[in-house]
């Protein structure tokens, strides 16, 4: 069947261009402009993203938040922020001054219809003087609650225009909505129906900056790029998989956060069972959005249920005290601003997961993130099984299994550890590692995921965000954990120091098994 | 690390102690309270001059890329002309110690080859290659078509990287042609320097014609004028050659001589105006230093500029990229301050090296280029 004409034609000198990843001509709108991740993610990505050459030549970005700023203060703010906080400096203040003549501010509520009026009207200024076309960004830079008032807001004000009008070669609207997305199940669901009667599913990117960053993209590569792992990537070869997430930072001034969400709210939904799903996943018929969506999605649906039986043995969560990170003493979570004094908030969880497919049956997969812990790393960690008889003499652990592990942050790269022979007279067996870094490889100047988000979601790439269906997975599961723990009677968390690798309860969880947690 | 090789010794004798110093060095304990050394290698980077004297020019160049991007470095100079000669030299370049970290250190070999011993040059060459790493060729002079040295050296590479501004546009297509000539299996992938300059002033003119309604404009262009920084009459610059071919491949433009005049065709054999202007005042470096796209259908005027700003030293050139559209009475103007890339070599290298092993549209620029420049005798 001969193929549709595209209904745009094509711009000739895009063929084959190596530099070419900018997107259409687009106002970028940040709903939360006064906060934290305007200053310290967003503004640095985009003026980053300009200084590369990967912005449009029609750009501007509007900032939204309830305190009064007039441009030029909410520019000199932006200017800071961009100094302290680019990964590239000192700023460029040539480029800066051109591209801060595209950044605006709007004051207002997001509740109130005139904020979205005076929005209206900021971006039709400029679409004439900045050429941005139509096109619009939303940023939701903030919390959940206010998701809800500006979906609304935006559709009133007729600030959405259909995915149609963009097939046909018009205009093109998208909105990125920070995590968390919901606090269960019922809450995303919830959310997904008020954004479902403003906006297409195809219009809708739902952030999960984990997925920006290349070692997590890497992981993709790494397994369906070389011939070499992926036969070993299943119940023949694997014993169990580990997946760390720490921290040793505390909350952070973030007390009143994290005293609605913890830690599985905060990490264990969202960024932990990515990094299962991209471990655990088949390989997708391609690299579309949604074809890669789809495997994730399968490995959600194929978790093992936690219900309030298996919750105890399978789950442990925990809650830091005071203790010794970094050299430095550090206060317990209950003594944390804006914490109550008997709060029974998890800042650390532990986790035996199933995916019970062909591929994974009887493989556990142990799962962990915690705040205040020795160090700050992030891993996953692949532990094949043991030689099936050994022929050497080892010393007292016997020969030690093979680890693969893809350390996602910092120090990003990926090391294999087998067992080599000392050099000499005795066959003395050790623990070796081949480790790729890839600082080293490529040098350490590559882009912050908030970079390659942004940019993906102007160009309305999907593939690094997370789909409606798959967060409504993600809590399904978590669901029967959070259920567990808010029944009558279920113990509070323990402590553990800060400093530590969490409560000791978490080791026994390994032990029970035969197994240990990495130190990563 | 080490003093050149005894000039007289032979060729096996000098390679013979570049290896032995090469091991010496990592199995020498790290000085005591110093982190330990950790040897990096992402490949072999050889470099490859036509002279002695922009060997050691590179050096440093290359000093500079190793340090982010470990890798063997290799830079030979070459002097066929000479006395039989072969020296060598060995260095590490390492990172500063980051506190508690190990310094990551790569190897450097400086090689001078001189007189009958260049025939040999490739055999020398392969000896000091890490074997387990692709080898990636930077030639640095000028290739003619049978150059024997070249592809004796160029057969044991995946990639070349060439500069134009060094070199000629004649060079770049012998070396085209002589890729072509080998089987697809052991065909290395085509870069170069200008090239990849060229990306920001490629990405920038794209840009252009970004909008839906300007697409149409860019099978449309009416005329072209390109400034490059070189007395007047000079011959047509490989930057400013290389644009053109890439536009004129890009939209299908034809180069013709009518009645001893040079024309340009677009695809729908319509003529369009191709204006060269020198910039003299500027420098005789033949970089490009303004483009100006033209065009015009079905109502709508495009008048696109990119045009770089003096450098005052500086090594990451800004530019300006200017828009103006008319359609009926509605006139839009945009304007934005760019960089237009880095222009300084190590960094240009650097580039180079993080970008595909090959271009397609490199070779076709090429071709197009070399057939206008023949055709028409292009002068600016």
């Amino acid at each position: 069947m001969p193929a549709t004409p595209p209904l745009v034609p094509l711009n000739p000198l895009r063929r084959g261009l190596v530099d070419d990843r900018t997107s259409d001509a687009c106002a970028v709108v940040i709903f939360g402009a006064s906060g934290d991740l305007t200053r310290r993610k967003l503004m640095p990505a985009l003026y980053n993203l300009a200084l590369g050459r990967l912005l449009p030549g029609g750009f501007s970005v509007v900032g939204l938040a309830r305190r009064e700023k007039t441009d030029a203060s909410f520019r000199s703010e932006m200017h800071d922020a961009v100094a302290t906080f680019s990964r590239r400096k000192p700023i460029d203040e040539g480029l800066w001054t051109d591209f801060a003549r595209g950044v605006s501010y709007v004051q207002g509520a997001v509740d109130a219809a005139p904020t979205y009026e005076t929005l209206r009207a900021q971006l039709e200024r400029t679409d004439v003087e900045r050429g941005t076309r139509k096109n619009r960004l939303f940023y939701l830079a903030v919390p959940p609650a206010e998701f809800g008032p500006i979906v609304e807001g935006l559709r009133s004000s007729g600030l959405v225009v259909s995915p149609a009008q963009e097939r046909q070669g018009g205009p093109w609207t998208r909105v990125v909505f920070e995590k968390p997305f919901g606090h269960d199940l019922a809450s995303a669901q919830a959310l997904n129906e008020k954004i479902a009667s403003t906006f297409d599913e195809s219009q809708v990117f739902r952030i999960d900056h984990y997925l920006g960053k290349e070692t997590v993209q890497n992981l993709l590569v790494f397994r369906f790029a070389n011939s070499l792992f992926e036969p070993v990537w299943g119940r023949e070869h694997v014993d169990h998989v580990q997946i760390t997430v720490a921290e040793d930072i505390g909350v952070e001034g973030r007390g009143r956060f994290y005293e609605q969400t913890g830690i599985t709210r905060d990490i264990v939904e969202n960024h932990l069972m990515q990094l299962l799903c991209l471990t655990a996943m088949e390989p997708p018929i391609s690299l579309l959005a949604d074809a890669v969506r789809d495997e994730k999605v399968k490995v959600l649906r194929s978790l093992r249920p936690m219900d309030p039986r298996t919750v105890p043995m399978s789950v442990v969560r925990g809650q830091y005290a005071r203790g010794i990170v970094r050299g430095e003493e550090v206060l317990a979570y209950v003594e944390e601003p804006d914490v109550a004094p008997d709060s029974k908030v998890e800042t650390f969880v532990a986790m035996r997961c199933h995916v019970d497919n062909w591929r994974w049956s009887g493989v556990p997969f142990y799962v962990r993130a915690g705040k205040r812990l020795a160090r700050r790393v992030t891993e996953i960690a692949i532990v094949f099984k043991e030689v099936p008889h050994t022929l050497f003499r080892a010393a007292d652990r016997g020969i030690t299994p093979n680890v693969l592990s893809v350390r996602v942050q910092p120090d990003e790269g990926i090391a294999l550890r087998f067992i080599s022979k000392e050099p000499g007279q005795q066959t003395i067996l050790r623990d070796v590692a081949m480790d790729f870094r890839y600082g080293l490889a490529f040098g350490s100047n590559t882009p912050e995921a908030y970079e390659r988000l942004l940019l993906d979601a102007m160009r309305g790439e999907a593939t690094l965000f997370t789909r409606r269906d798959e967060v409504e997975a993600q809590w399904a599961y978590m669901d029967g954990v959070l259920h567990a723990w808010s029944a009558n009677g279920y113990p509070p968390p323990p402590t553990y120091p800060s400093g530590s690798w969490g409560p000791q309860q978490a080791d026994d969880l390994l032990v029970r098994d035969g197994r240990r947690w990495r130190k990563p | 690390m080490s003093e050149p090789a005894n000039a007289i010794a032979r060729p096996a004798e000098v390679l013979a102690r570049v290896e032995s110093e090469l091991r010496t060095f990592w199995s020498t304990p790290a000085t005591p309270g110093h982190a330990p050394r950790t040897r990096a290698c992402t490949m072999n980077l050889l470099v490859v001059a036509p002279t002695f004297k922009l060997a050691a020019d590179w050096v440093p160049i290359v000093d500079e890329v190793l340090l982010a991007l470990p890798a063997r470095g290799i830079v030979v100079g070459l002097n066929p002309t000479g006395a039989d000669t072969l020296t060598a030299s060995v260095s590490a370049v390492c990172t500063p110690e980051a506190p508690g970290g190990p310094s990551v250190c790569s190897e450097r070999i400086a090689l001078s080859v001189g007189g009958a011993i260049c025939a040999r040059a490739s055999s020398c060459i392969g000896t000091l290659c890490a074997s387990h790493v692709p080898t990636t060729l930077v030639w640095l002079g000028s290739v003619r078509p049978d150059d024997l040295e070249f592809a004796r050296i160029a057969g044991e590479a995946s990639r070349l990287v060439c500069d134009a501004s060094q070199s000629s546009l004649d060079s770049l297509a012998a070396i085209v042609s002589w890729t072509r000539g080998r089987a697809e299996a052991d065909r290395p992938g085509i870069t170069d320097l200008t090239w990849t300059h060229l990306g920001a002033w490629q990405e920038l003119c794209a840009r252009l014609f970004d909008e839906p309604r300007l697409r149409p404009l860019a099978s449309h262009v009416t005329r072209v004028t390109v400034a490059q920084a070189s007395p007047a009459r000079a011959p047509l610059a490989p930057e400013t050659a290389l644009l053109l071919g890439w536009l004129g491949t890009r939209l299908g433009w034809k180069a013709l001589v009518r009645a001893g005049k040079m024309e340009l065709t677009r695809a729908d054999e319509r003529a369009l105006q191709l204006e060269l202007r020198a910039e003299p005042a500027l420098s005789s470096s033949g970089a490009l230093v303004s483009i100006e796209l033209e065009a015009e259908v079905d109502g709508i005027r495009l008048r696109g500029e990119i045009a770089q700003k003096p450098r005052n030293g500086a090594s990451n050139a800004a530019g300006t990229w200017r828009l103006e559209v008319v359609e009926g009475k509605e006139t839009q103007h945009l304007e934005q301050v760019v960089r237009l890339g880095d222009c300084n070599v190590a960094r240009l290298l650097e580039r180079t090296l993080h970008r595909p092993a090959s271009d397609p549209t490199l070779a076709e620029a090429i071709d197009w280029a070399v057939l206008c420049a023949k055709q028409t005798g292009w002068r600016a």
